[in-house]
């Protein structure tokens, strides 16, 4: 059972929501959602965003129905024991892989703005302590680092302004130019940028009151649609879509026309604060990760938290180049389409149709 | 428990000691350059000029001065970095120019690495050179320094002068857009002086005309809304010049059964400062009149050019493009030289300084 102590309030998961969306896929996005919808591609981030707030609702309709709350026993109930806990292993594996993902992508930013030569392992190596320090104690130590990842990057939404300068409004109309299909099938990339919800399902039992959480959730995730269609639709003025064709960091190239008196380049001290955004992503997804093992397996939490980094530490280092990073983030992309949108459904109804057969044969 | 801390401080020492052989770029050890100039040669090569600043004691600039031939760019920085005494880098570059020359055989694989480049911003000016571009740097005497000399000249003619807003950003975006050509400054060597002289119109990435200066504010109030220009008009009974003007630009697609028109509606408000009749009170709205007439016949030369060329600098095609959308780009390709563009230019005229 978990101690009233190291629960969170309800209003956290707001935070818990925005921070596991918002990541790296906040700085490119844009270059790849048009692929179907071009200029009315920012139309399909919000298509996305009511998607993933049918999802939640999903989710916390299974949550809600549970004792424990959790996906380990939600997936022991439904699936029986070995099934469900062969299921929660896999997601274990989708978490770990998201937070490779997020943490490459990172370093790869770096070594191509600030550093070249820097050396990914010996970086990693800077890094790992950290989390190891946030996940291997209370969960409280996550949700702070969560908070922060929301509160300290939000005033780089302010230097989004200035690129409006350049802003030709001409670039995104005709407005709804294109078919529903198209649009449609651009919120399906979209939803890649807000996968990191499925964190939901295992820190759950650690927020006080969690049945009435479900608004911050929501809100949350309100909060994350409207930033990305904010920076898609500043990014969709600033460049002309033949243009996006060419920029693998569209919002990151947005600072490229900030110029200040006393400093040259805004992208240095941009994308060190972007590290607030990063950071509460691998965090929650690993801390996610090594409670999951801890609860199937009842290892102890912190020498699975040790064994999990030394995956992921392996995991980063291996996946080299920019080729690796595409893969990673292809891949990881179409896993977590397929888990929110077709495995959270599944799971709703088999859950739904086993709890009313448990019940009528009590 | 105390194991826990050490594995943290092995971790982080490694860390640091691996990362701290990382190059280094010390400030003092590097010249960053502020100027680079390219020229056509006669072989597959180009030939380079770069200016990089050293700064002396009592805020004295001096611009060291390199020139060589190279097959690309950075087969060239290795020629350069050959004769700098201290690494050559690209951070605080400000100003790129081409060479007429280059610039009629396209430009678009010189501009390519400077986008390419995360250390240089959207904000870097370009622009065309008539004759050599060493000539041209030769040519300025400045004790600020010849990048800040070149960023300063563009900058007070952007804000307080005919030349529209140019950058590296917005060449890009043109060249990159099927809807538009683009435009950059155009300089030459005057009586021994660095000179803009025209703007220099492309077709897609290859310079095709120019537009001299003095026509320039014309180009300016069809190009963006204008914030601080100026405009000077002559007939056979009086000149007049108008200062502080002011506008807003405004460009309207309609298709009324054929291949549609276009037009343009420009706002002016301006102050007279120099009027070379008298009584100049009576007859501001003849003046406003006259000045609408001439700037509208200005325009419509301008645009019959354009058309003749082939070239949208103006981005009328992206008008089309974003408020028809039966729009069709082999039509509009075939129709453009024909398309009618009309002006329509109102000036008012605010005030006529303290005289009367």
């Amino acid at each position: 059972m978990i101690s009233i102590d190291d629960k969170v309030p309800a209003l956290m998961v707001f935070f818990l929501i925005s921070a596991s969306q918002l990541g790296v896929g906040y700085l490119g996005f844009q270059s790849i959602i048009n692929k179907y919808a071009g200029n009315d591609a920012w139309i399909s981030i919000i298509v996305a965003g009511l998607g993933v707030s049918v999802i939640i609702w999903l989710m916390y309709q299974i949550l809600k129905n549970d004792k424990t709350g959790d996906i380990v026993a939600i997936h022991q109930f439904t699936y029986g024991k070995w099934l469900g806990n062969f299921l929660t292993l896999l997601f274990t594996m989708y978490l770990l892989l998201m937070a490779t993902v997020v943490l490459r992508t990172y370093v790869e930013i770096i070594q191509v703005w600030i550093f070249p030569h820097l050396k990914v392992w010996a970086f990693l190596s800077l890094l790992i302590p950290l989390i190891y320090y946030t996940i291997s104690d209370q969960f409280r130590t996550v949700v702070g680092v969560c908070f922060l990842g929301i509160v300290y990057p939000f005033f780089l939404n302010l230097t989004l302004l200035y690129p409006l300068k350049y802003a030709d409004i001409t670039n995104i109309q005709p407005i709804m130019d294109h078919t529903i299909t198209e649009i449609m099938q651009s919120s399906g990339l979209a939803a890649l940028d807000f996968m990191g919800i499925s964190a939901l399902l295992v820190f759950y039992p650690f927020i006080r009151e969690s049945g009435k959480s479900q608004k911050y959730a929501h809100y949350g995730n309100l909060y994350t649609t409207v930033t990305y269609v904010i920076v898609c639709l500043i990014a969709y003025v600033y460049y002309n879509q033949s243009e996006l064709e060419n920029v693998i960091w569209a919002t990151l190239g947005l600072w490229k026309i900030i110029e200040m008196p006393f400093m040259e380049r805004f992208e240095y001290f941009g994308i060190a604060t972007l590290f607030f955004t990063i950071l509460p992503n691998v965090v929650l997804f690993m801390w996610a990760a090594t409670r999951l093992v801890h609860r199937t397996f009842g290892f102890q939490h912190k020498k699975v938290a040790v064994v999990l980094l030394g995956i992921l530490f392996i995991a980063c280092v291996m996946s080299m180049g920019r080729e690796g990073v595409n893969i990673l983030n292809d891949t990881a992309g179409r896993i977590g389409l397929v888990f929110l949108f077709i495995y959270i459904p599944v799971l709703f109804i088999i859950n739904f149709i086993r709890r009313k057969v448990r019940k009528n044969v009590s | 428990m105390y194991l826990k801390y050490i594995i943290f401080f092995v971790f982080v020492i490694v860390s640091l000691l691996f990362n701290f052989q990382m190059p280094t770029k010390v400030i003092d050890q590097i010249q960053t350059i502020t100027v680079a100039g390219y020229d056509a040669t006669e072989e597959d090569t180009i030939q380079e000029t770069v200016v990089s600043p050293k700064y002396q004691e009592e805020g004295r600039v001096e611009d060291f001065i390199y020139t060589d031939t190279a097959a690309n760019i950075y087969e060239n920085r290795v020629n350069l970095n050959a004769k700098a005494t201290e690494r050559l880098l690209n951070g605080k570059l400000q100003v790129a120019l081409y060479n007429q020359e280059l610039a009629e055989q396209g430009i678009e694989n010189f501009i390519e690495y400077l986008t390419r480049d995360p250390s240089i911003g959207g904000n870097l000016n370009l622009a065309v050179v008539e004759g050599s571009t060493r000539e041209l740097i030769d040519s300025v005497t400045t004790g600020k320094g010849i990048g800040v000399f070149f960023n300063d000249l563009f900058e007070h003619n952007i804000i307080h002068g005919s030349l529209p807003q140019t950058n590296l950003k917005l060449f890009e975006s043109c060249l990159k857009s099927e809807t538009c050509d683009p435009f950059l400054p155009m300089f030459s060597v005057e009586d021994e002086n660095a000179t803009l002289k025209a703007i220099a119109l492309f077709d897609d990435d290859k310079y095709v005309d120019n537009l001299p200066i003095q026509k320039a504010n014309v180009f300016k109030l069809l190009y963006e809304n204008v914030s601080d220009s100026n405009y000077q008009h002559k007939n056979e009974r009086y000149n007049v010049a108008l200062e502080n003007l002011e506008s807003d630009k405004d460009m309207v697609f309609e298709t009324n059964g054929g291949s549609g028109e276009v037009t343009i509606n420009v706002k002016l408000r301006g102050v007279i400062r120099e009027f070379t009749g008298n009584k100049v009170t009576e007859r501001l709205t003849a003046i406003e009149k006259d000045v609408a007439k001439d700037i509208e016949e200005e325009i419509d030369k301008m645009i019959n050019r354009f058309q003749e060329l082939n070239i949208d600098p103006l981005n009328i095609e992206g008008t089309v493009k974003s408020s028809n959308r039966d729009y069709n780009k082999d039509q509009f390709k075939s129709a453009y030289q024909e398309m009618p563009v009309n002006a329509s230019v109102t000036v008012r005229i605010t005030g006529t300084g303290t005289e009367r």
